[in-house]
């Protein structure tokens, strides 16, 4: 069974571990925090960690780190499910049409193809800045730069399902197409695409705080990693966990994201052992 | 003599082979090239030839899931190829299908009753109870039992695959089942109980079946006829004790001394046919067996021999057959 594998796979149980943390410090936001995120302590600038009244230090107005962090990781997720959700919906769709509609394939990946030339956080943040910074915004922006690449990859296990006996057999039996897309094809080309999604999911995150960090995600004062290393940066000399601290956050998540997907992969799809993008 | 239940005339099938993405035809393979028999109800049409010789094209064509160039195909006195949609997909529960893979021909994703009740989920017979029901009569009547009912496909052998995919075939009641290679990608000692499994089944429903292998002594076995293709035509069709006691076309002949016997002192005279099937998209000039027929003379190589209907059931392609004079002989003349 393959959750038996996957519970044997360390490095995808390091990877859940991370992930699990992160899940929990953004459910547990309300109880973690000891204050708003957004209160200012002007006495209080630039605490180091240790503090106290504040474990993982202050920031340039005194807001509370540990308190930022917590609910930026609330924001991440947010974002990094919404992606997950759209990009997964509209990447099957399109890369099934193409895959299984051999007509539709020239026009569909052809539109993909002109989305994937340009670079993704290129098109991330014209998308992003076009839209104004908002939460929603951010999601439509990456949503709309890795649907293609999630599509790409649909479409090359459909391609190779379709061709399937089983499929010959759903025909013989009446089968028509809808029936034999939506019920043969597509659940069994779903293992790489499910591999993908942990990937964009990490991406999400990452790409996340470069846009709030370029100053087109959620606007300011919101709590967001991208947001927090923006605000410390001038200070990264003097108070350099400003940024350290949202900076580690941002890893963890993506190195626990990326090893579940690598444990993923393995356990689901041992064919595609190199990662792509 | 009652009307066949499958009248094939002159079936072709072309595929055209381009030359990369420019879409350049270069040429055409001549996958089945004029093909025509019929199917009696209740008997079993063996179908043999070597690898590439067009027979599962023929198998694919019968059941639709390759559209023939040109030809007909009537199945109970309606033009087959006439059928477009609905009504195409209500004819195809009298025409079923099954495979040479039993790991790829099974969904990995379904269980057994997901997979021998589809048919009767989609042309809507009965209501949950009864096809649970029809169901645990076909798998019990392949041989399998209720506790299999939940499993999936990885979870059997490659007979009980094969087993399940008859099942499958059966859901619908059909009236003829095409068995592409059905058995030949098993084990010989679960070939035997899968071919006797299809015999009972024929016997006591009635079936007929088109006998699609390469395996001439799994032919004998289970054939009332046997037709034998080169190179998308059909050369010699037979009754089966008749074709195997006595071959008429060479390449026929060729074929059956490959058999293996069982007591190899006995010699029988192998004949070795030289050099390798040519290639569908430039068949040979005239009959196209001459290239490796040891036979062989000028008139065969310009001049295509028709199919001479001999009587008794016996039709056969070859310029060396003439009523009345003894037939070609391949071991003799060499």
């Amino acid at each position: 069974m393959p959750i038996r594998r996957l519970l044997r796979h360390r490095l995808f149980m390091t990877g859940l571990s991370l992930f699990v943390f992160v899940v929990a410090a953004a459910v547990a936001a309300e109880w973690i925090a000891t204050q708003s995120p957004t209160r200012m302590n002007m006495r209080m600038r630039f605490a180091a960690p240790g503090d106290a009244r504040f474990l993982l230090g202050t920031d340039a107005f005194g807001r509370d780190i540990l308190a930022r962090l917590a609910y930026g990781a609330q924001v991440s997720l947010r974002i990094g499910v919404m992606v997950v959700l759209f990009t997964g919906f509209f990447g099957t769709f399109f890369g099934a049409i193409a895959g299984y509609f051999r007509k539709l394939d020239n026009p569909v990946m052809r539109v993909m193809d002109a989305f994937m030339a340009f670079p993704a956080i290129l098109l991330a943040i014209a998308i992003a800045a076009a839209l104004g910074p908002s939460e929603l915004n951010v999601v439509i922006a990456l949503a709309a730069v890795y649907t293609p690449r999630t599509a790409r990859i649909v479409r090359a296990s459909v391609l190779v399902v379709r061709e399937a006996e089983f499929v010959q057999a759903a025909r013989v039996a009446g089968a028509g197409e809808t029936r034999i897309l939506l019920g043969h094809v597509l659940p069994n080309s779903l293992a790489p695409l499910i591999v993908q999604l942990t990937f964009i999911f990490a991406y999400s995150v990452l790409a996340e705080a470069v846009l709030s960090f370029l100053g087109v995600g959620p606007a300011p004062p919101t709590p967001t990693w991208g947001n927090m290393i923006a605000d410390g940066r001038n200070f990264i000399r003097e108070a350099p966990w400003i940024t350290l601290m949202p900076g580690v956050a941002i890893s963890i998540t993506v190195l626990g994201l990326n090893l579940l997907g690598d444990g993923l992969r393995d356990v689901l799809d041992p064919r595609m052992k190199v990662a792509s993008s | 003599m009652t009307a066949p239940l499958l009248d094939i005339v002159d079936l072709k099938k072309h595929f055209p082979v381009r030359r990369s993405a420019f879409g350049a035809r270069r040429g055409v393979i001549r996958a089945v090239d004029g093909v025509s028999f019929q199917v009696e109800p209740g008997e079993t049409l063996g179908l043999v030839g070597e690898s590439g010789c067009g027979k599962s094209t023929v198998g694919r064509m019968i059941l639709r899931l390759i559209e023939p160039s040109s030809g007909s195909i009537r199945f109970a006195g309606e033009d087959l190829l006439a059928l477009e949609g609905e009504a195409l997909r209500r004819r195809r529960a009298d025409l079923q299908l099954i495979f040479q893979d039993p790991y790829g021909s099974l969904d990995p994703r379904q269980t057994v009753e997901q997979i021998v009740g589809e048919p009767l989920v989609i042309h809507g017979v009965g209501d949950r109870a009864s096809r649970r029901e029809r169901v645990l009569g076909l798998i019990e009547r392949v041989g399998l039992g209720t506790d299999h009912l939940r499993r999936h496909p990885h979870e059997f052998s490659g007979g009980q695959r094969q087993r399940i995919g008859i099942a499958r075939a059966l859901a619908l009641n059909p009236k003829l089942i095409v068995c592409d290679e059905a058995v030949s990608a098993l084990d010989v000692s679960i070939q035997a109980q899968v071919v006797n499994l299809l015999k009972r089944l024929q016997r006591d429903i009635g079936l007929t079946y088109l006998f699609i292998a390469h395996d001439l002594a799994v032919v004998r076995h289970i054939s009332t006829r046997v037709a034998v293709m080169y190179l998308g035509r059909i050369v010699e069709l037979a009754p089966t004790a008749a074709l195997f006691d006595k071959p008429l076309h060479p390449y026929t002949q060729a074929l059956l001394s490959a058999i293996p016997r069982p007591k190899p002192e006995i010699k029988r005279g192998r004949v070795l046919l030289t050099g390798d099937v040519p290639s569908p998209m430039t068949p040979p000039s005239g009959c196209r067996f001459h290239t490796r027929c040891p036979l062989a003379f000028d008139r065969c190589r310009v001049e295509d021999p028709v199919t001479q209907n001999l009587g008794a059931g016996r039709s056969v392609a070859c310029h060396l057959v003439r009523p009345g004079e003894a037939p070609p002989d391949i071991r003799r003349d060499m």
